[in-house]
């Protein structure tokens, strides 16, 4: 972890597609784009590019996005914007995040200390956007974190995801065990209308299903007030209050819940630990935006609690 | 779900503190023939009747109004009722609840709102399947009765099935009454949380500009402008005419038969009307003077024509709803599929909220004022009345009686001799003409009257509810009935109590609109906004304190009227 920018970096690229060989290198795209790009050929991931850890030395170097980095994530936002069906010189709208070289080790998530980016459109706006998340890497915040984990005090190699906006009704997360009760046999999910910032920020109070995953049956469902929600405004994000009838529905169906369960069951039983999964919900089904090892359980995983 | 009252009793809790009737004004006796209206709260119905009613207009409310929302407690699980008291010849309200008062806006949007859902699954459709062919088929039953050739007894029957039909049309009345609030609140919920800040006018330009029965029988006087002024001389005839001698001296003149046969078209359309709610009031056929008078003022002003105004309407809706769209998309889609299902309905719901007005209230009560009519006749022909005008002043059930014993030939009978208390009720509406009278009796209602907003004391300016855009400047008109209202010429503030449908070709007229009592889905407000006429409601003694001729400028986004010069 934090290897040393040397002068062998600059044999790296600039960009890296999701689902590169390469971009399963956590030193090269941060651990977030690499876990990512290795789920990404068997499962619904967004499509997108990293701006890389080798892009991020040049910047700290210089200061500034240096040209040839700036070319190279043009053109790949060009690319994703044709890819995605949209005209490559407009653009198409996407999410810009941090994925940090020591981003999702087990012993941290990381979750919300680097800025994200919603609904970004444009060249201009996409490598500014690119820059914010790098700014915000060596910002107090994310130092103090860092310090408060025994992480060092300077700011890890910054990779930059940059993912095709999905458009979806609701988000949420799943987490493969009870994170609480600490229970193994369980999903637990929480879910709100609109894009996941509003979720993310913690002070809303969500729909939550509990699903036993042996059965893959819905154990509890409640529906949360889900005060406040997240759209997308003409450039970025917007938080409104949630409308009425919303507020009164569930944000998923149950059969959207199980299938998000199955994902988060399938991912746990891939990856050999609990995961922590952020989805949102598009129009064929759950789409797998993040995927984190869950670092709050209070006790390693005892096998007894483990559906057969 | 287990209901949270009793529907079977009203709520003890809604009791006010007793008080005996104090605090009448020393002008007037106390009013009510029940001892316990006199801790009972009561409310003018300024609204519906800004006028003084008679004893025969009263009963048939009673008979119809007063069931018609009774009803709603039982059916639809209304928190409400309300009764209906005659107090020195004017209406009052009383409020009975069932529920604590503070729940009543929760029951109502919920358990009431349940009970409607089905209706307002598709109210275009609980419309035309169900409401209209009730109701065409209760005027089919009035239309082939023929009056003048049926037996006294036949008549007494038919008085009789009248009465009971003319309940259930106004069981209809408050079904639509009712599932138009709904559907209106419940689009109002979703827009006003979307479009944080929005007023209900911007609201209502989302489900402006589409016909209605009302707006149609506007602008189809300015369809007999233009046949009057297509024919030389005939445009001069109606201007310079009177409108009460209007149609004589257009049968007298030569070229004038094509307006005369468009004016018998218009009548048979839209001529069942009256311009106020009442079994007295001669129908627009019975007597066309309105239409003539607002022919003539239609006449005068060549080159207006709120024809045009609907289009424009059409169009400025047709371009909100497109921007309202593009705010919704950022939605989830189940909001964006419950955005445009409430819209819809809001949208049927401010056409029927006209329609139903013109063919219940207006149309229906013509029927019912037909069988009055004719038997009246008989009544005075038998000697029971001075004459027939003087039914005004009967109870449904002395009416009733009497019919029975014209119909039983029972010349003798005391239910025919009516004259002494014609005379003492005649005598009665006499006296208190002009007398003023409260617009609350008994101890103050838990919840504050609606026009408590009222006129701000700030001086020269008058504070209401706006409830059709733009500004507008005039002098002030004030018409507390349609009669003072004809005085209106063309640019004057028009300032009323209130206005009823037949009121509606003014609005072409005025430069803007000034009333006490309403709100933006006030048949005014619509009829007004129909017309793009700056319009300011819930100004609270406007006729009073306005006086004819005072320049004022009305600003209908505000709600602010504003007395530039003293008249």
């Amino acid at each position: 972890m934090g290897r040393a920018l040397d002068e062998t970096s600059f044999a790296a690229p600039a960009v890296l597609w999701l689902g590169d060989p390469r971009s399963t290198e956590a030193g090269l795209v941060g651990g977030k784009a690499a876990q990512l790009s290795a789920l990404a050929a068997t499962h619904p991931v967004p499509e997108a590019f990293c701006v890389t850890t080798a892009a991020y030395a040049a910047y700290e170097r210089t200061g500034g996005v240096p040209p040839d980095v700036a070319r190279a994530a043009a053109a790949a936002y060009r690319e994703l914007a044709a890819r995605s069906g949209d005209d490559p010189a407009r653009g198409t709208p996407v999410a810009v995040r941090s994925s940090a070289v020591d981003e999702d080790g087990t012993g941290s998530s990381f979750a919300g200390q680097h800025d994200t980016y919603l609904n970004v459109t444009g060249e201009d706006a996409v490598l500014a956007a690119v820059a914010g998340v790098w700014r915000s890497a060596r910002g107090e915040a994310a130092l103090g974190y860092r310090r408060d984990r025994g992480l060092g005090d300077a700011p890890a190699a910054v990779a930059v995801l940059v993912q095709r906006l999905v458009s979806c009704d609701a988000s949420g997360v799943a987490f493969s065990v009870d994170p609480v009760a600490s229970d193994l046999g369980r999903v637990v999910i929480s879910a709100s209308w609109g894009l996941g910032e509003s979720l993310m920020a913690g002070d809303i109070d969500p729909d939550r299903w509990v699903v036993d995953k042996a059965s893959l049956s819905v154990i509890a469902r409640t529906v949360g007030a889900k005060q406040r929600m997240t759209i997308t405004d003409d450039a970025g994000t917007r938080q409104v209050s949630t409308p009425t009838f919303l507020r009164q529905r569930a944000s998923l169906s149950d059969e959207d819940a199980l299938a998000v369960a199955g994902m988060a069951t399938g991912l746990e039983a891939r990856l050999g630990h609990p995961v922590d999964v952020e989805f949102a919900l598009a129009d064929d089904g759950p789409v797998l935006l993040q995927c984190r090892p869950v670092t709050t359980l209070a006790a390693p995983a005892d096998a007894s609690g483990s559906p057969p | 779900m287990k209901q949270p009252y009793r529907r079977d009793q009203p709520s003890p809790g809604h009791q006010p503190p007793a008080t005996g009737g104090a605090g009448l004004p020393p002008h007037l006796p106390a009013p009510w023939t029940d001892p316990a209206d006199a801790d009972r709260s009561f409310e003018r119905d300024l609204t519906h009747f800004p006028q003084p009613v008679t004893t025969l207009d009263f009963a048939f409310l009673k008979h119809t109004v007063e069931h018609g929302l009774a009803t709603t407690v039982p059916r639809f699980a209304a928190p409400f009722r309300v009764e209906l008291r005659r107090f020195w010849t004017r209406v009052y309200n009383h409020e009975v609840l069932y529920c604590e008062p503070q729940d009543v806006p929760r029951l109502w949007s919920t358990a009431t709102r349940e009970a409607f859902a089905p209706m307002l699954a598709d109210l275009e459709r609980q419309w035309s399947d169900a409401w209209l062919p009730e109701l065409r088929s209760a005027q089919a039953f009035w239309a082939v009765f023929d009056l003048a050739a049926a037996g006294d007894a036949d008549l007494a029957a038919h008085l009789d099935a009248s009465l009971a039909r003319v309940r259930r049309v106004w069981e209809i009345h408050f079904e639509v009454v009712y599932a138009v609030a709904h559907a209106w609140s419940m689009f109002w919920e979703t827009y006003s949380e979307v479009f944080e800040g929005a007023t209900q006018l911007d609201a209502a330009a989302l489900v402006s500009g589409f016909d209605n029965l009302t707006a149609e029988a506007g602008l189809a006087v300015w369809r007999l402008r233009d046949v009057a002024t297509s024919l030389p001389g005939v445009a001069d005839v109606v201007a310079a005419s009177e409108p009460a001698e209007a149609l004589a001296r257009l049968r007298a003149t030569p070229g004038a038969e094509p307006l005369l046969a468009a004016l018998d078209a218009y009548l048979a359309r839209y001529g069942r009307r009256a311009t106020r709610l009442s079994l007295g009031a001669k129908t627009l056929l019975e007597d066309p003077t309105p239409v003539l008078a607002q022919l003539r003022d239609a006449v005068a002003q060549p080159e207006s024509d709120p024809r045009r105004h609907r289009e424009r309407l059409a169009a400025e809706r047709e371009a909100a709803v497109l921007r309202a769209r593009e705010r919704v998309a950022r939605y989830p889609r189940p909001l964006r599929a419950e955005f445009e299902h409430r819209m819809r309905q809001a949208q049927v719901a401010v056409r029927l909220k006209e329609d139903h007005n013109f063919i219940i209230d207006h149309e229906t009560t013509a029927a019912v004022r037909a069988v009055v009519v004719e038997l009246a006749g008989r009544l005075a022909r038998a000697g029971a009345l001075h004459g027939p005008e003087d039914v005004a002043h009967l109870d449904l059930r002395e009416l009733r009686a009497a019919a029975e014993a014209l119909a039983a030939g029972r010349k003798d009978d005391e239910a025919l001799d009516l004259r002494d208390r014609v005379a003492a009720r005649a005598a009665e509406m006499e006296r208190y003409a002009d007398v003023a009278v409260p617009t609350t009796v008994g101890p103050p209602r838990p919840v504050p009257p609606q026009a408590a907003r009222g006129a701000a004391p700030s001086a020269g300016t008058l504070e209401g509810v706006g409830m059709s855009a733009g500004v507008a400047r005039g002098r002030v008109r004030v018409a507390r009935t349609f009669d003072e209202a004809r005085a209106l010429r063309p640019g004057e503030v028009l300032v009323a109590t209130s206005t009823s449908q037949p009121w509606t070709p003014l609005f072409a007229t005025a430069a803007a609109l000034v009333t006490e009592v309403g709100g933006v889905l006030s048949h005014m407000g619509v009829i007004a906004r129909e017309y793009r006429l700056p319009a300011v409601a819930g100004v609270t003694g406007a006729t009073e304190l306005l006086e004819d001729g005072a320049l004022v400028e009305v600003d209908g986004l505000a709600g602010v009227v504003r007395v530039l010069a003293e008249g």
